[in-house]
């Protein structure tokens, strides 16, 4: 008699790509990150912008105020030198990120989510790609809006407006990735949202009064990069033409260096989640 | 000779200190086994280690014949109902079985027929528009037994299924299970109550204390449980009647009276028990409104397998 080693076979049905699969997660997370407080938070984000980029670049305003000289692209950088804004932009991280994995921890639908036939890179993607485009409503729509308003009805050419466009996606994208990084790291390492919400907006505030303090006893503004708000705001700063207090090289290496260790540290970390109790 | 479907070999899970799994060895088999064991024996985290959420601290545990280390590649064939009550509130039943469809890779006309089959399966095919919020707690149990089998899989790991479900839901869902069998797919369910899984399989797994202490043939088991004390209360009109029947009883080592309608007896032979009460129910002599065996002997059996 031999004995052999069981065999099977396992069935392969057309299914569609994973791209679609994760699409899945983008959408459902989505639909709960639209939440009403998140578009109170939106909403009053895109009053900051449009108000701000459209009076700074409305002659009569600029006259009025006698800024003197014409409109230029550092006139769109207004909302990132506006803590009301950038403000917002932390509670808003807060209120969409917190929750994106510790709330799947602690409700444990993360327990279906990773049930199925999708990788943890697949999870990570769907999150990250639902809370950023929550961010990407607030960063750049707002901005993108306040320019082609700016040049319908001001005195702005074809030319600065496009540029401060361009300004606008490329310092939003960098917030945005900035933004959801920092969400999901921190969301990765509770399972209570709320202290989940809670860090965000300690990190950036502390890193924020640190830097404050620090240059106020160095009298050095390099203590600035320790912040990621003021780095962020010293590449959008250069961006729109404006020099910012510390090289916007530099800082922009800080904020995409922290992004990229926050990524692999949040990938790293979810593969280690397991669903207990 | 029959090939396992799922097979353990000294799979060990730690919590801290605590060991959910202890080493645990086992073969189940195609078709349906049970899982059988009291409260905190390792079910639930045997589960969890089929459906690719823990990781094991020693040992292996191969499903259909891949590595559980290897999830992501074996889940299309795996569907898991987990014991915790996890739904998206926010969702329809619909909407929640639609969109994990989806994360199994069917495009949205395929994963909406499949949850329309999957929802009359559990029947719950008029319930498909309301919020899971609004679901009662069996209502929920069936639906966490749809999102499981919705996909088609191969094997079907239910933790704890008849949890929290009335006897007519209880009746529904055995029967479905038993066609799934049937049409061949293999069922792995967990139980702390034998009686349960006695309907449906002979093929059993006990545990305890996160091993496996007695595997096969449910009757082999049975016939130790046999010969422990088995407790069973009755619920009757008459109490005096049934306890002077009872009482004349050779195997009946005790007999009590918690309330006015109840009577509570002891047995050491649970089958002839069940015979003889049957025999006095079908003779209209004393009238019995209901029956109640307790599972006390079952963790006896535990108890003494685990020694």
């Amino acid at each position: 008699m031999t004995i052999s080693a069981p065999r099977y076979t396992i069935s392969r049905l057309d299914r569609e790509p994973r791209w679609k699969r994760v699409r899945v997660i983008v959408f459902e997370g989505l639909m709960r990150r639209l939440a009403a407080l998140n578009i109170v938070l939106i909403v009053l984000g895109a009053l900051i912008v449009g108000v701000e980029v459209v009076l700074f670049t409305t002659p009569a305003f600029v006259a009025l105020m006698s800024f003197g000289g014409p409109v230029g692209l550092s006139d769109f950088a207004v909302p990132f030198e506006s803590t009301p804004y950038l403000l917002l932009a932390t509670l808003l991280t807060a209120s969409a990120g917190a929750s994106s994995i510790a709330g799947d921890v602690a409700d444990r639908s993360i327990t279906l989510y990773l049930s199925r036939p999708i990788t943890t890179g697949d999870y990570l993607v769907g999150k990250g790609s639902a809370v950023g485009l929550v961010l990407a409503i607030f960063f750049l729509i707002p901005g993108f809006a306040a320019c082609l308003f700016a040049y319908i009805v001001g005195n702005v050419t074809v030319g600065l407006a496009v540029t401060a466009i361009g300004a606008f996606v490329v310092s939003g994208l960098l917030l945005v990735l900035f933004f959801t990084t920092l969400a999901l790291f921190l969301s990765s390492l509770t399972r209570r949202p709320i202290f989940a919400g809670a860090a965000i907006f300690g990190v950036l505030v502390s890193a924020e009064v640190l830097a404050q303090l620090v240059r106020g006893v160095t009298s050095s503004a390099q203590a600035l990069y320790l912040s990621p708000i003021e780095d962020l705001l010293a590449v959008a700063q250069s961006l729109f033409g404006v020099t910012p207090s510390i090289g916007a090289g530099s800082a922009a290496g800080v904020v995409l260096g922290i992004s990229v260790v926050g990524s692999v540290v949040t990938y790293l970390r979810v593969r280690q989640v397991e669903v207990v109790g | 000779m029959t090939t396992p479907v799922v097979v353990a070999t000294g799979a060990t899970k730690r919590y801290g200190e605590v060991l959910g799994l202890n080493g645990f060895t086992a073969e189940f088999g195609p078709g349906i086994t049970g899982l059988v064991g009291p409260n905190g024996a390792g079910k639930s985290t045997f589960f969890r280690v089929l459906a690719g959420q823990l990781h094991l601290d020693a040992g292996q545990i191969t499903i259909l014949g891949r590595p559980s280390s290897a999830p992501v590649r074996s889940n299309h064939e795996v569907g898991y109902c987990p014991e915790s009550p996890t739904l998206y509130e926010w969702m329809s039943a619909e909407e929640f079985l639609r969109s994990l469809l989806r994360l199994d890779g069917f495009e949205e006309s395929e994963a909406r027929r499949r949850c329309t089959e999957a929802l009359a399966q559990v029947d719950l095919l008029s319930s498909r528009d309301r919020k899971l919020a609004g679901f009662s707690r069996g209502m929920r149990q069936r639906v966490k037994i749809a999102q499981a089998l919705a996909h088609d899989p191969t094997l079907l790991l239910l933790d704890e299924p008849l949890n929290a479900l009335d006897p007519v839901s209880r009746a529904h869902l055995l029967d479905l299970f038993t066609r799934l069998a049937e049409s061949g797919r293999h069922i792995i369910l967990s139980s702390h109550v034998l009686y349960e899984v006695e309907r449906l399989t002979d093929q059993i797994v006990m545990m305890s204390n996160g091993r496996a202490i007695a595997q096969g043939d449910l009757h082999q088991i049975r016939d130790l449980i046999d010969t422990r004390p088995l407790t069973v209360e009755v619920t009757t009109s008459d109490p005096r009647a049934l306890g002077r029947a009872l009482a004349g009883w050779e195997h009946v080592t005790d007999v009590s009276f918690p309330g006015p309608d109840k009577v509570v007896a002891q047995t050491r032979s649970p089958d002839t028990f069940y015979r003889a009460l049957g025999e006095l129910a079908r003779t209209g002599d004393v009238p019995i409104r209901g029956v109640r065996g307790t599972d006390d002997n079952l963790e006896a059996v535990f108890r003494l397998l685990a020694e």
